[in-house]
């Protein structure tokens, strides 16, 4: 079996998802370009064993997330205003307010709430991915969501 | 006080800025030397064909400084898919595609007010919102695309004693104009209703919400009141002489009046996904089914958008004539519908801006078939955009300002290098995609 020829379909199947997935989880371009691509590297390495025993992406998204909230810790706080050309791409100006409100989060509380809210995992499922317990999802995500001031509707009913 | 909607709507927005034209910057941007194994060398250069697809030249030029991205395009597979090839078909300028439907405006009015198109009130007039300062509506005109000439309306007062008070959107209906404001800096929640006749006139206050019925999301104009459904769902009703509200319906969302649509229980799996359509007139409820693969399905008056993994798909409220649409276009963020029938898309990027028409967006027309690009990727690596009509329904207009750019502006402060985009130029003339004259022959 041609592993090569099998990850390759992988990565083109789904970069572009992925690239937006690492877009809302990092805030801005370079940051998910190097994600993307740290992450897939390593799901190369295992490809064989992870193709076999359980879903790739899942593997990648993970390793995305641990990734975003471990080794970019640091230069985040260095390079906090990184651009956003798109800016002016929000139809509501309330939302370009709000997508840079998220970039000012710290990794992790802004992990969980891309978890939660554009990955719509449930809580148990964002403890197991963060290596956290489902009580610090839940006080992270409520901490993140008061700084945001965004009422916790769907929250209350997890 | 913002909503766990908006929270998810900004998310997915954010999300469709990222495949189009944000890697290219990126991929500029990128200068720090990777330490790169040469198997790893290999498996980026096919990530970066997925996501770059072609779009950047190997070498990118900026400030006449040579910047080699990170990743190279040349591992590119020789002989690349059917799949592949698919990516490649063009979209052409809307302007080509629905001559009638495009035009140029001014993008201010005589006395220097900065206008924001609402909707299309026909196939050559568009309802604009006059602001004298940033979002601040003051005045309701309307342009006429074959006079070229605007007329006011009327103004669009602030109430009294209210700080921090805001225009939302407007609506549209047979025989008034109709909008809310709110308060959205304050933790108050508030929310009032104005109206003024289609044809112009003096604006009437309605009347005014607290409380949960003041979180509105939609409203809607009828003959004798004004129609709304809040981000919780539920649909009120206030007589337009003023009065107590009255509930019409739980749980729905105002699409455009007399339709509304209910979603579906929240599912891991499927995003957030519409499963009726209601005609609030008459009661008369269409079960809107969806494959198990749809995610995000959202309804217009007359057809359905939805994502299927990476490609979105296309149906009548009674899942007929479902299709998928072309491979380069997916969905703008959270479904946002135009008109009766159309989607905002975002383009997947599909060739070098320094060469062909590359868009920023597009439209498609499941009728006819037809696709249309929206504004232009700049050739200069800068960047642009391009905006939706605020009205509540979906609108029909889409605009741009063909001469802004912004750019990546970096200084060092204290070490740290902070860059933030700025837009340059502009302001004086729009590019107008009414889709109310594409359709205005049916």
């Amino acid at each position: 079996m041609d592993h090569t020829a099998d990850f390759d379909e992988f990565v083109r199947a789904r970069g572009d998802a992925l690239l937006r997935y690492g877009y809302v989880l990092s805030g801005n371009m370079e940051d998910a370009a190097d994600l993307v691509q740290e992450a897939l590297a390593r799901l190369g390495d295992a490809w064989p064993r992870v193709r076999r025993k359980d879903d790739p992406e899942g593997y990648v998204r993970t390793t995305m997330v641990r990734l975003h909230i471990n080794a970019w810790r640091r230069r985040h706080r260095e390079d906090l205003v990184a651009a956003v050309p798109e800016n002016g791409r929000f139809d509501r100006y309330d939302d370009a307010d709000l997508w840079a409100e998220l970039r000012q989060l710290p990794p992790r509380q802004r992990a969980v709430l891309v978890l939660r809210y554009y990955e719509d995992l449930p809580d148990d499922r964002i403890a197991e991915v963060l290596g956290v317990s489902r009580g610090t999802v839940r006080s992270q995500a409520a901490r993140a969501l008061d700084k945001l001031r965004i009422a916790r509707v769907l929250q209350e009913a997890r | 006080m913002r909503s766990e909607e908006d929270l998810i709507r900004t998310l997915r927005t954010a999300a469709g800025h990222a495949g189009s034209d944000g890697l290219a910057g990126a991929v500029a941007a990128r200068r720090r030397v990777r330490r790169v194994r040469q198997r790893i060398q290999m498996v980026l250069a096919a990530a970066a064909v997925v996501v770059v697809a072609g779009a950047t030249a190997a070498v990118l030029s900026r400030g006449g400084e040579q910047v080699r991205p990170a990743v190279t395009v040349t591992a590119v597979p020789a002989t690349p898919t059917p799949k592949e090839a698919v990516v490649k078909q063009k979209i052409r300028p809307a302007a080509e595609v629905w001559p009638e439907a495009v035009f140029t405006m001014p993008a201010k009015s005589a006395d220097g007010w900065r206008y924001r198109p609402v909707t299309g009130l026909s196939a050559t007039e568009v309802l604009l919102s006059a602001e004298s300062s940033f979002e601040k509506a003051g005045r309701l005109e309307v342009y006429d695309s074959a006079a070229k000439s605007a007329r006011v309306l009327g103004d669009v007062p602030a109430p009294e004693g209210v700080k921090g008070y805001f225009v939302q959107d407007f609506e549209v209906g047979e025989q008034h104009i109709a909008w809310y404001g709110t308060t959205p800096n304050s933790p108050d929640k508030w929310a009032d209703f104005w109206i003024m006749p289609r044809a112009g006139g003096q604006a009437k206050r309605v009347g005014e919400v607290t409380g949960p019925m003041s979180e509105v999301d939609r409203i809607g104009v009828t003959g004798d009141s004004v129609v709304w459904s809040v981000h919780q769902g539920g649909v009120y009703r206030m007589p337009l002489t003023g009065g107590t509200p009255e509930r019409v319906a739980d749980e729905l969302h105002l699409m455009s009046w007399p339709l509304a649509a209910g979603y579906a229980d929240r599912d891991e799996n499927r995003g957030r996904r519409q499963d009726r359509v209601v005609d609030l007139e008459t009661g008369q409820t269409v079960t809107v089914p969806a494959p198990a693969k749809v995610t995000s399905l959202t309804c217009g008056p007359v057809w359905c958008y939805g994502a299927a993994g990476d490609r979105t798909i296309v149906q009548r409220h009674d899942g007929s004539d479902r299709k998928d649409l072309p491979a380069e276009v997916r969905m703008h963020g959270m479904t946002e519908l135009l008109g009766d029938r159309f989607a905002l898309l975002t383009a997947y990027r599909s060739g070098d801006p320094a060469k062909e028409y590359v868009p920023l967006a597009a439209t498609y027309d499941p009728v006819t078939g037809l696709m249309g690009g929206m504004s232009r990727m700049p050739s200069d690596g800068g960047g642009a955009g391009f905006g939706r009509g605020i009205s509540s329904s979906p609108s029909t207009i889409v605009y741009w300002d063909e001469d802004v750019r912004s750019s990546q502006v970096c200084t060092t402060k204290g070490g740290a290098k902070v860059c933030e985009a700025k837009e340059l130029g502009g302001g004086k003339e729009f590019t107008v995609v009414n889709l109310a004259a594409v359709t205005a022959g049916d």
